[in-house]
């Protein structure tokens, strides 16, 4: 039987066809091909610990971008933490859709689609934002060190996304963290809400049997987030990995 | 540490996406009238950017929060 030998993502060899590592960061086997390294972690067993490093977006122009559109036509939940540096920030978009996005107004309030909450995003600290949508209506959850909020909002029809960190033109780049975003095609319950938050240090979600999609976010190679659960790996345009993390 | 550039968008052709942290134009962020563009490097500054005006982060900010960049009449 052999072993393989180790490295870590600061600290990876140079690329060489067909070398074989086991990466202790991320606890992922990677392939180079001489150019890029592939990384086998999609068994679901070394991704189920807590998070070990997030997504810091520049504010300026960085983003990320799902192969396809996370798409919502009917009951869905969605999962991410954020943490922001200003209000009035992008977190989800769509390529020539003005009308579709997720954010925080220039109060602070949560957002879907141009729909306020009475919510108010804290800037500054890691919060966790659930939207979890039953037929029309979409129960916003924060939940953050400083206090917890909820509200509902009204929002039937389809909501589909393909950005993270940006709106679709116009400005409005995230400028912060972002951390372990994860879609149900279920409405989570005030209970799920609270027990995703787990006092501010993200879980394994892989007990929830309605889980669609799961980015870790942080624990990228290279230039692409993997989807955990489905095939819509997202790609990563200028944003680096942070090890501000909830905890 | 990220260095950044605020070109004309006249110059788009001349960027060696290379060595810059942008892919591809189609990554790049402009200025809501699209007259200027804004390309980011970390290192050595690139030889087709030699000469141009350079922004920290920090600096660079509060120009994209400008209304120039950030259009005040788009929704989020």
């Amino acid at each position: 039987m052999s072993t393989l030998t180790t490295h870590t993502t600061a600290n990876r060899d140079s690329h060489s066809i067909g070398l074989c590592k086991f990466n202790t960061t991320s606890k992922a086997i990677e392939v180079s091909d001489g150019t890029n390294w592939s990384v086998y972690d999609n068994d679901l067993l070394f991704s189920t610990g807590p998070s070990t490093v997030s997504m810091s977006l520049d504010g300026v122009d960085d983003y990320l971008e799902s192969s396809s559109a996370i798409s919502f036509a009917s009951d869905f939940s969605l999962s991410f933490w954020i943490k922001p540096t200003n209000v009035n920030d992008c977190w989800f978009g769509r390529w020539g859709y003005s009308g579709a996005f997720i954010s925080s107004n220039s109060s602070g309030n949560i957002q879907v689609d141009g729909t306020a909450s009475t919510v108010g995003i804290t800037t500054g600290e890691w919060n966790h934002i659930l939207l979890s949508r039953s037929s029309s209506t979409i129960t916003v959850y924060k939940k953050s060190d400083t206090g917890n909020a909820s509200s509902t909002i009204t929002k039937s029809g389809t909501l589909a996304y393909n950005l993270l960190g940006r709106y679709t033109s116009g400005g409005f780049y995230h400028l912060g963290l972002m951390d372990e975003v994860a879609v149900f095609n279920t409405a989570l319950s005030s209970t799920d809400a609270t027990n995703i938050y787990n006092s501010g240090a993200p879980g394994n979600l892989f007990s929830y049997t309605s889980l669609t999609n799961w980015w870790r976010m942080g624990e990228s190679i290279d230039s692409t987030i993997p989807d955990y659960i489905g095939t819509n790996d997202l790609t990563v345009n200028g944003a680096v990995t942070s090890t501000d993390v909830p905890s | 540490m990220r260095t950044y550039v605020i070109l004309d968008a006249s110059e788009v052709g001349n960027v060696n996406f290379d060595a810059v942290i942008q892919r591809s134009t189609d990554t790049l962020r402009y200025s809501v009238d699209g007259s200027k563009f804004v390309i980011k490097f970390e290192g050595d500054t690139p030889s087709f950017l030699i000469g141009e005006p350079q922004y920290t982060q920090e600096e660079i900010l509060p120009i994209m929060h400008s209304a120039d960049w950030t259009d005040p009449d788009a929704q989020p």
